[in-house]
């Protein structure tokens, strides 16, 4: 039981649209992060989460820093989460599980400070995935006010324009790795500048550079919604960045769900959440757009049946092939599956 | 939670030796084995054996039980799903978050020998996804325990009779040598001769004997074990001329064993299990020597019949007489030298 499923409890919602084919290109699995709202998500809570009634036919693990090897080179720690996923995998494709293809992608970590010395980390990765390494995360989150949580491992801003990491991401180019862009939205023109400079890199924006809203962006939404805006316009133009729809549910955006006494209704995610995601699909279009659950982190605020919820109401106006695409399709060709 | 664990807690006692390093080389991992005594035996589950029993297990081996195959693909290479799901437990133990085991540090997979020197594309997959030639993907079982008796288990093949002879299978079995990998002998007491000519055309092939070569008591051999044994201490002294062979001690708490303590009202304490064993666990050190044997607990199997504390200390008291050195050997240096843990 994670620690708000009574919470969430108080508001169900019957899947909509169930029979839909749904890959899930976001989610994390780890053990003991108690500073989460699951400390423990391996494969019996995800399952849980994947059969509330939608028709999740696979997902895309993505880093978060488990069950990282406790000895060898500190470079190479990282590869114990792939194998660990990898293990998750495997027990998906048993088939003894149900149909979803757990983890059917791995995203991973690799310091990409490490330069082109980044590479045997990523080879070694490869290695341990076994054919389902896709590429991997190594997030930028960083913010001057001391309200904004930096990214783990993160103690400044400006990481995406440094030579040693953009060494590291060529590393990811030569093999055909993807690159997860994960930054704040204050950071975005230095998303954009990385993706100009890496044109045949395949960039996988996430969360939609969480437009912020806490401590000194506390009620300025409207002000924030603008600046994100042509920001994200600028981005769209980049052909090699893919969008990640989802993970406005955190802490970040100050929406506060997880402080009323009920949780979101699907109609109040929507209404909430609809403007940036309308934005995001125009610019981007279906091609280049998937809805993500990032569960459990999102999980903060709703249950995974109704958050799959709200994005099927957002979705309602486009057709079957542009639904085909934002909800399975993308992810299914962007990484590989 | 197993069947009978209210059952195994009639019995209870306190681990001997409780600091003496111990590496368990022969256990399983799985889910859903309803016919088992525990049907879901993952890491949580071993934990509470390895790290709950008051033993010190600083590592593990596991050994192929058919769990989690791919559910498609070629056939032939569905067997590769075990090993990717063990090494994902394994490094889940290599973290440390769950203290300090190093749970399936080894991996014995299987492969079809019968395909002939085709089993090599298999066994390649099975290093790759143990993650590599220094990985932890040591080697595999492929059994041949079979007896005409229907009611004797058959090993998941179905091998027949003769597996080990047969000339196929030898070509198969003639591709471990050149990737460096031990294969675990797995049949039944009269069977042990196949192994021995096995053991002997394939000098540069380790080769681990499981659960002292199966000697049956139950069917046709029920009540006859004091003459099995005579046979089976035979074929055992000539197996162990052969200097590729090691042996695994333990394993004889199934049912086909036929020494029935999981039908009693009391599970049996460890002087009992030595009471009941001992012939066994002497010849077989007798004739290998400490250097070329290993206890095991093949869990969660036995624990049909007894829980992992007592089980270990069984072990520990059949090995009451023998050097610090030889304790050593015994419990943990002859499996990780075997195994290059």
């Amino acid at each position: 039981m994670g620690t708000n499923d009574e919470w969430l409890a108080q508001v169900t919602e019957d899947a909509l649209d169930p029979d839909l084919p749904i890959c899930d290109p976001h989610h994390h699995l780890w053990d003991f992060q108690h500073e989460r709202i699951e400390p423990r998500y391996l494969l019996d809570e995800i399952l849980k989460d994947v059969s509330s009634g939608h028709n999740i036919v696979s997902t895309v693990f993505i880093q978060c820093a488990t069950m990282f090897r406790a000895d060898g080179p500190e470079a190479m720690k990282p590869v114990g989460e792939v194998e660990f996923v990898n293990g998750i995998a495997a027990m998906a494709a048993s088939g003894l599980y149900g149909k979803t293809r757990i983890a059917a992608g791995i995203v991973g970590y690799a310091d990409m400070m490490l330069g082109s010395a980044a590479g045997d980390v990523l080879d070694a990765e490869i290695a341990a995935g076994n054919g389902r390494f896709k590429g991997i995360r190594h997030m930028a989150t960083w913010d001057a006010d001391p309200a904004v949580p930096n990214g783990r491992f993160i103690d400044r801003g400006g990481l995406l324009m440094e030579p040693a990491y953009r060494d590291g991401v060529r590393e990811l180019t030569k093999r055909g790795l993807t690159f997860e862009g994960w930054c704040y939205h204050p950071q975005l023109p230095e998303m954009i500048d990385l993706a100009r400079a890496h044109p045949d890199q395949v960039i996988i924006m996430n969360h939609l550079a969480a437009p912020l809203g806490l401590g000194s962006y506390a009620g300025r939404r409207e002000e924030v919604f603008e600046v994100w805006k042509d920001y994200f316009a600028e981005l769209a133009t980049c052909p090699n960045v893919v969008a990640k729809l989802g993970g406005l549910n955190m802490e970040y955006l100050g929406f506060g769900w997880q402080h009323r006494p009920k949780p979101p209704t699907s109609d109040e995610l929507v209404e909430a959440t609809r403007p940036y995601f309308d934005f995001v699909i125009e610019k981007f279009g279906p091609d280049r757009c998937m809805w993500e659950s990032n569960f459990p982190v999102d999980k903060l605020s709703s249950s995974y049946n109704i958050l799959w919820n709200s994005f099927k109401k957002i979705s309602k106006d486009f057709s079957a092939g542009e639904k085909a695409k934002l909800f399975h399709d993308t992810a299914v060709r962007v990484y590989s599956l | 939670m197993a069947y009978n664990t209210n059952w195994l807690n009639l019995v209870q006692e306190k681990p001997l030796e409780p600091k003496l390093p111990i590496c368990d080389p022969h256990h399983h991992l799985w889910e859903f084995r309803h016919e088992r005594v525990a049907h879901r035996y993952l890491l949580e589950e071993i934990l509470e054996d390895v790290q709950g029993g008051g033993h010190n297990i600083v590592s593990t081996v596991f050994i192929e039980c058919g769990a989690m195959y791919r559910k498609s693909g070629p056939k032939h290479m569905r067997c590769v799903g075990e090993t990717e799901f063990v090494n994902g437990v394994a490094a889940m133990a290599a973290s440390g978050l769950y203290g300090k085991t190093q749970v399936a540090a080894g991996i014995v997979g299987t492969a079809d020998l019968t395909r002939g020197c085709r089993a090599g594309a298999v066994l390649d997959a099975q290093i790759v996804a143990g993650g590599g030639p220094k990985g932890r993907f040591k080697g595999i079982r492929h059994s041949a325990s079979w007896d005409a008796d229907p009611i004797i288990p058959k090993g998941r093949l179905n091998p027949g009779k003769g597996l080990y002879l047969d000339k196929t299978f030898r070509e198969g079995f003639a591709e471990l040598a050149p990737r460096n990998l031990s294969f675990e002998g797995w049949c039944y007491h009269h069977t042990i001769p196949d192994l021995t000519d096995l053991a002997k055309a394939f000098p540069d092939t380790t080769i681990i004997l499981n659960h002292f070569g199966g000697p049956l008591g139950i069917g046709p051999y029920e009540g006859q074990q004091d003459e099995i044994f005579k046979t089976w201490r035979k074929d055992i002294t000539e197996l162990s001329k052969c200097p590729n062979v090691v042996a695994k001690l333990g394993g004889l708490n199934m049912e086909m064993n036929g020494f029935g303590f999981q039908h009693r009202p009391l599970p049996p304490t460890s002087d009992e299990l030595v009471a009941a064993y001992r012939r066994y666990f002497e010849h077989t050190i007798d004739k290998f020597g400490p250097d070329r044997c290993m206890f095991e607990s093949n869990f969660p199997v036995d624990m049909v019949s007894c829980s992992y504390t007592v089980l270990w200390n069984a072990n520990k008291k059949m090995a009451k007489g023998a050097s610090a050195k030889e304790k050593a050997a015994l419990f943990h240096d002859t499996a990780t030298r075997i195994y290059k843990l």
